[in-house]
């Protein structure tokens, strides 16, 4: 399953900000994400956001990047343009509906 | 013991019927206002496994105990034991593409061992009517091979839930998930468990060769028979709270006073 927009998009703006290649700057948001019980494929921009306020800054910081939480505060706040594409409902959506 | 036994057996089986019904038709209704796959499926699932397939075997068997020679019991409870097979293993089905649906979409692997599974306990149940299991329900190869299906698909549905259940917990920590909904995640997993666990319990006597009257006088049919009750019990009580959590149940998980 492809990425999602809004992991796609933290990736190339964290790649851009930092002296991180695309490599390890998709590595570094993926254990980020994975950390958070998310997946790359469906995650939302809201969820991003968060993600980039709560969990990367750390996760940078642990890699030595300098600025780390005003790098993750300028991503989350370029989070607010992206539109999530339409995907598959999510487990989580499905199980919200069971019980009424 | 004997009698409390039968009795927890046949209560337990008959709630688990009733609330596998009313949860399976909830479902449908649900899926009839969303358009949803998901609900869908497995309301067909608990609806044709649980309810109709187990209520129709049921009624079979205790038509059949009620007869003064159960063992020239007349075609027609074979017929109704044949179509709560069918009605079962149609529901096995939905429950695994259920599955599929919502945990693995699109995922190869997990197509393929639905399939694998589906195949295996059409042809198994296929062999066991061929031999003769509708009229006289004996335990024989052909009836593990059908087993072999219908007590480890819950164990597939198992893991899946439990699996997400650790992703939710990690979401509600970073308040990006519904306390409630990640618990479903844990009941469901838990519903899957006990049916397994009831469905592997009341074959121990036949999975230990152990003749009718050898497991009575042993006591391990009664013995059997009473845990495959308790864990149906435990499984309406998980589907309660799993699909109709009452108001005191909700508030453990919205922060609010009971």
């Amino acid at each position: 399953m492809a990425d999602a927009k809004a992991f796609d998009h933290v990736c190339a703006q964290l790649e851009s900000a930092t002296a991180l290649d695309r490599l390890a700057a998709r590595g570094t948001v993926r254990i980020a994400l994975k950390g958070a019980g998310l997946d790359p494929s469906t995650a939302t921009a809201a969820q991003m956001r968060v993600i980039a306020q709560r969990v990367l800054p750390k996760e940078l910081a642990a890699r030595g990047v300098s600025d780390a939480e005003a790098v993750c505060a300028a991503i989350a706040k370029s989070l607010g343009t992206i539109q999530d594409a339409v995907v598959g409902e999510s487990p989580e959506a499905v199980f919200a509906r069971l019980g009424g | 013991m004997g009698e409390l036994a039968s009795s927890l057996y046949l209560v337990s089986t008959a709630a688990f019927a009733l609330i596998a019904g009313v949860v399976g038709i909830r479902l449908l209704l649900l899926s009839a206002e969303t358009g949803q796959m998901a609900e869908r499926l497995l309301g067909l699932g608990v609806l044709l496994t649980a309810s109709i397939g187990y209520g129709l075997m049921m009624v079979s068997v205790i038509g059949r105990t009620l007869l003064a020679d159960p063992s020239a019991a007349p075609a027609v409870y074979a017929h109704i034991t044949t179509a709560g097979w069918v009605f079962h293993n149609i529901g096995v089905m939905c429950v695994m593409g259920f599955v599929v649906h919502v945990f693995r979409r699109g995922v190869v692997w997990a197509r393929v061992l639905a399939l694998a599974l589906s195949i295996t306990l059409w042809v198994g149940w296929g062999l066991y009517v061929s031999q003769g299991g509708m009229a006289d329900g004996a335990p024989r190869g052909s009836y593990w091979i059908v087993m072999a299906v219908v007590g480890t698909y819950p164990f597939w549905t198992a893991a899946e839930s439990f699996a997400y259940y650790g992703q939710m917990r990690r979401r509600v920590a970073l308040g990006l998930g519904d306390q409630l909904v990640a618990n479903r995640f844990l009941l469901w997993g838990l519903a899957s468990l006990t049916t397994a666990g009831s469905i592997w319990v009341v074959n121990i006597p036949g999975l230990t060769g152990a003749t009718i009257a050898g497991a009575s006088e042993s006591g391990l049919a009664e013995t059997c028979l009473f845990l495959t009750g308790a864990l149906g019990i435990a499984t309406v009580g998980i589907y309660w709270l799993t699909f109709f959590p009452p108001v005191w149940y909700r508030r453990q998980f919205s922060g609010e006073e009971v």
